[in-house]
């Protein structure tokens, strides 16, 4: 996970948990997967899964879910976050719990 | 031979009473009773005040969560939290609080899940259960709402939990 990886990524979080969530020295693999998760299972974004295309069979590793969930981060931080909103409204109470666990390696 | 056969029993039987006890827990003014089994305890501060026990060695799994979600900003609930999540599981109707994000909100905890509710004195107490994960909403009339969330703990495990409210 390089510099740029960490950066979206955080700012993924901060978009759908709210700012201050993570930073991105406290990013890592396990939050990325949360998120990945998160927005994965999240039946109102299951109208938008090219968000997070998965590659065919089997569970995705985890190099190519930080580069995933990087991408997202990165349309947010671009401005573009609007097609996030309504998965932001599921995702925001049902996995801040897991989000936090994560950041915190708790 | 006796004396290790008593001494066995004897940590055993401490290990099992201490297993068995619940912990009774002070969140945000109100009173829970915690399964005594935790291994670990993690305060993440932050503007929802959470609160996490994890039961086990595995990062992130068998956890019982506790959140103050009364000034909670993640999402614009257009009305206060505790009004938002009143209408979502009670259908109230209120024109302030965002009505799309209220269905989104019911497509989450309410479409397709166990949904139990009773009250305890001021407080209304919302289970929403599926096989994945058990949520419990405490809604109080006074503006305050805490939210429990765990992957382990089933309805009747997690309702002893806010049994005393």
């Amino acid at each position: 996970m390089d510099c740029y990886d960490r950066e979206h990524i955080s700012a993924a979080i901060n978009y759908f948990w709210g700012d201050g969530t993570a930073s991105p020295q406290s990013v890592n693999e396990r939050s990325a997967e949360v998120v990945y998760t998160a927005i994965s299972e999240a039946q109102s974004c299951s109208a938008s899964m090219d968000l997070v295309p998965r590659p065919s069979g089997g569970k995705p590793g985890i190099s190519y879910i930080v580069k995933q969930v990087a991408k997202i981060g990165k349309n947010i931080v671009s401005g573009d976050a609007s097609v996030y909103h309504v998965c932001k409204v599921q995702i925001s109470t049902s996995y801040k719990s897991e989000i936090t666990m994560a950041l915190k390696g708790i | 031979m006796k004396k290790s056969v008593l001494l066995f029993f004897f940590s055993f039987f401490c290990v099992s009473a201490f297993a068995n006890t619940n912990v009774e827990l002070v969140y945000s003014g109100l009173k829970f009773k915690v399964p005594g089994n935790f291994s670990v305890i993690g305060d993440a501060g932050g503007n929802l005040n959470i609160l996490i026990f994890r039961y086990g060695d595995e990062l992130g799994k068998r956890f019982l969560a506790f959140s103050d979600m009364t000034e909670d900003k993640t999402i614009n609930y257009g009305c206060p939290a505790s009004t938002f999540f009143k209408g979502v599981f009670f259908d109230n109707d209120n024109p302030e609080c965002d009505q799309d994000n209220i269905k989104l909100m019911q497509e989450s905890f309410v479409e397709g899940r166990d949904v139990k509710k009773w009250s305890s004195g001021e407080y209304s107490i919302v289970y929403s259960g599926d096989n994945k994960k058990s949520y419990i909403f405490v809604i109080g009339d006074n503006g305050k709402i805490v939210k429990l969330d765990s992957d382990f703990l089933e309805f009747e495990a997690i309702m002893k939990v806010v049994k005393d409210i």
